[in-house]
């Protein structure tokens, strides 16, 4: 199987395109300027009308055949000399004539490999075949795949079962069962509309929140005067003052209406995030098989990736405000070649029950479930979280207040954004702290950090790069620090990051790393 | 095993560069803020000059505890341990950090001398993980060049790519 094999004719079309691109852009912005200088008035008219119009129009598109066939020529030569070789370890990839590029890419060494179609290659029976191996790159800005090349779908699929029954025969040196690769796998994810639905609706930023009681404050000024005023006014004599002062204002109605704006807009954002959702992960899978994980999702532009498991470093579990009040939680994948260009996401599962979650990587990756004690908590770290960051930040709405007090008429409102900030800054505190954990076995290090945006860490062991704690004069006194631990991700410096623990920690993650 | 102490030579390094940041950056960056802040006293508000005085004094004060005391503080700070199995980085004066890197885990080391550090003979041995580039700073120049070359063996060692070189440290401890 070490003949080169050239990769599909669109190939040539796809790099046409790519070129030509610029100049079509080019032509569009000329015939808009000129349709623009035409509209000026009549004697702009009289003056164009003047031009040799046919001829102009016939040496540009004379220009335009010629440019476009020397490049169509040149994009089919480029074609020509572009191939792959599979031989019993490697895979030799060759390209360009005048400047050759041939890139050996071990069998073992490649991480990722990736089968997207978009809509055209879908018509063209096409497939985008990438292959990743996750590499580090100082001459790009992105870490972009090894190779990139449009093949036979048919052709796509044999390439890539060749690769993985040699890949596993390499490192295990036993013979690979074939028949596993063939045919559909069985999907132990299946992700509906409604998860996406969920996925959209929870993926919402805090500071929808931060609206929605500024709105409520005011909404419960308005309605307190009509109807739960009375007793409200019995109860709290403050809050009579207050709502009383708030009525006054007319400033509330126009941030009424502000809020309400945003309402709409956060609305018609979650429509959009849902519709995407929807589109981009469409028929969303995963599935493990043998040593690999498959995963396929989209609508129009379809993504198949292949990804080694021993190339899986850790996985990601994020939780933002309202999926934590869901119970809902997405998974993410840190796998290398996988999530290091910009239009990648390593997303394992979109949208689970947190409950859920040891029972779904079980299926796909028992690697990264585990059941580990949570050490105890200092309750000094309540103090670091919690308590300093919300007397520091009333200190400063303190001195926004006096100061902004001068300038702003309503200070009211002033002072009850003061007030939302603080208990806000609590809020984050209070459930930073008790999110915050850190625990490891042989084979696992769990971090967990995060207030209102919970992330958990599972790293496998073996790919901590090196453990960190940091600490200042006054922490040290209560015994707590802050954990850094760096792991080998798809990107430089991927950390993740525990703060005021106790420090009597940091020996036994320390040797468990090391061994 | 204990913790070493960056070469002494550190401290008058970090002080000359220091002083080089005060002439340069401080001392310029302060007249430029009594400049604007006498001429916002001027035209518009007149306690702008008290506290362009006040924010150039802190400028300058808190460069000279760069120079004076701080390098004192950093010196005790920053130690280093190079072990069979880990090297330990501690440094920081407010903010104290303890690093610990596994031998396993060190891709390549380097060393590295900036121009305010050849003059003192000083250099930095940079250690780089898949994840990170970690850094013991100011040591001695051919100290530096022997803690390079002995992590290199480690290094393979622990790898098994040299077994004979990394079997004559089996256990061993580095000490410059």
């Amino acid at each position: 199987m070490a003949e080169k094999r050239r990769c599909h004719r669109a190939y040539i079309w796809e790099l046409f395109f790519k070129r030509i691109a610029v100049i079509i852009v080019m032509a569009v912005t000329t015939c808009i300027s000129v349709a623009g200088s035409m509209a000026g008035g009549e004697a702009a008219v009289r003056d164009m009308s003047r031009l040799p119009w046919g001829k102009m129009l016939l040496l540009s598109l004379a220009v335009l055949l010629v440019f476009g066939g020397v490049t169509l020529l040149y994009c089919a030569f480029q074609w020509r000399h572009t191939y792959i070789s599979l031989h019993e370890d490697a895979l030799d990839y060759e390209t360009g004539y005048f400047l050759k590029k041939r890139v050996t890419i071990p069998f073992e060494q490649i991480n990722t490999i990736d089968m997207g179609r978009n809509v055209l290659e879908k018509l063209a029976g096409t497939c985008r075949l990438k292959i990743d191996t996750g590499a580090y790159s100082n001459t790009q800005e992105k870490n972009q795949p090894e190779m990139n090349l449009v093949f036979d779908l048919k052709e796509a699929y044999n390439i890539r079962r060749y690769i993985l029954s040699r890949s596993e025969q390499y490192s295990h040196r036993q013979p690979y069962d074939n028949s596993r690769a063939i045919g559909e796998p069985k999907w132990a994810i299946h992700a509906g509309i409604g998860d996406f639905i969920l996925y959209g609706l929870t993926s919402s930023s805090v500071w929808k929140l931060i609206w929605l009681l500024a709105i409520g404050v005011c909404v419960a000024a308005e309605i307190s005067a009509a109807f739960v005023g009375r007793a409200m006014q019995a109860a709290l004599p403050f809050l009579r003052d207050l709502l009383e002062k708030v009525e006054q204002l007319g400033a509330w109605k126009a941030l009424l209406s502000i809020a309400a704006g945003y309402l709409i807009a956060s609305l018609a954002s979650d429509i959009v995030t849902i519709l995407w959702a929807a589109v981009r992960f469409f028929d969303f899978r995963v599935a493990r098989q043998g040593r690999n994980i498959l995963i396929r999702y989209g609508l129009f532009n379809e993504k198949n990736y292949t990804l080694q498991v021993r190339n899986i470093h850790a996985v990601i579990v994020r939780q933002n405000l309202f999926q934590q009040l869901v119970g809902r939680c997405s998974v993410e994948a840190v796998c290398m070649g996988l999530g290091d260009e910009q239009t990648e996401t390593a997303l394992l599962f979109p949208i689970i029950r947190k409950k859920e979650l040891n029972a779904n990587l079980r299926m796909v990756l028992p690697e990264y479930t585990t059941d580990m004690h949570t050490q105890e908590r200092r309750s000094a770290g309540l103090l670091f979280h919690a308590v300093m960051p919300a007397m520091l930040c009333a200190a400063a709405c303190a001195v926004v207040y006096r100061i902004g007090g001068h300038w702003i008429e309503h200070t009211l409102l002033l002072m009850l954004c003061c007030m939302i900030a603080v208990v806000l800054v609590l809020m984050g505190g209070v459930m930073s702290y008790f999110n915050t954990t850190l625990d490891w076995n042989q084979k696992i290090v769990s971090v967990q950090s995060g207030g209102f945006h919970k992330r958990l860490y599972r790293i496998r062991t073996d790919a901590v790069q090196e453990v960190q704690m940091k600490t200042d004069p006054v922490r040290e006194m209560f015994g707590i620090v802050t954990y850094y631990v760096h792991y080998h991700g798809p990107r430089f410096n991927n950390t993740s990051v525990a703060g005021n623990i106790s420090s009597a920690y940091f020996r036994e993650l320390a040797e468990i790393v090391e061994n | 095993m204990k913790f070493q102490r960056v070469d002494a030579r550190a401290k008058t390094k970090w002080r000359f560069s220091r002083i080089l940041a005060l002439l340069f950056a401080v001392i310029p960056a302060a007249a430029v803020v009594l400049l604007i802040t006498s001429a916002i006293a001027e035209e518009a508000w007149q306690p702008a000059e008290t506290l362009g005085i006040v924010i150039a004094v802190v400028l300058v004060t808190a460069q000279l505890l760069q120079i004076i005391l701080y390098p004192i503080i950093e010196y005790a700070q920053w130690q280093y341990l190079i072990a069979p199995d880990r090297i330990e980085i501690k440094k920081g004066i407010f903010y104290r950090t303890h690093t610990v890197i596994p031998i396993s885990r060190i891709q390549h080391v380097a060393v590295t001398q900036g121009v305010l550090q050849r003059p003192f003979g000083l250099a930095t041995v940079q250690l780089h993980t898949a994840g990170d580039v970690m850094e013991i700073q100011e040591l001695r120049a051919d100290m530096a060049e022997k803690i390079c070359s002995y992590l290199q063996k480690r290094v393979n060692f622990k790898l098994g790519r040299d077994d004979t070189s990394g079997q004559a440290r089996v256990g061993g401890t580095y000490h410059g």
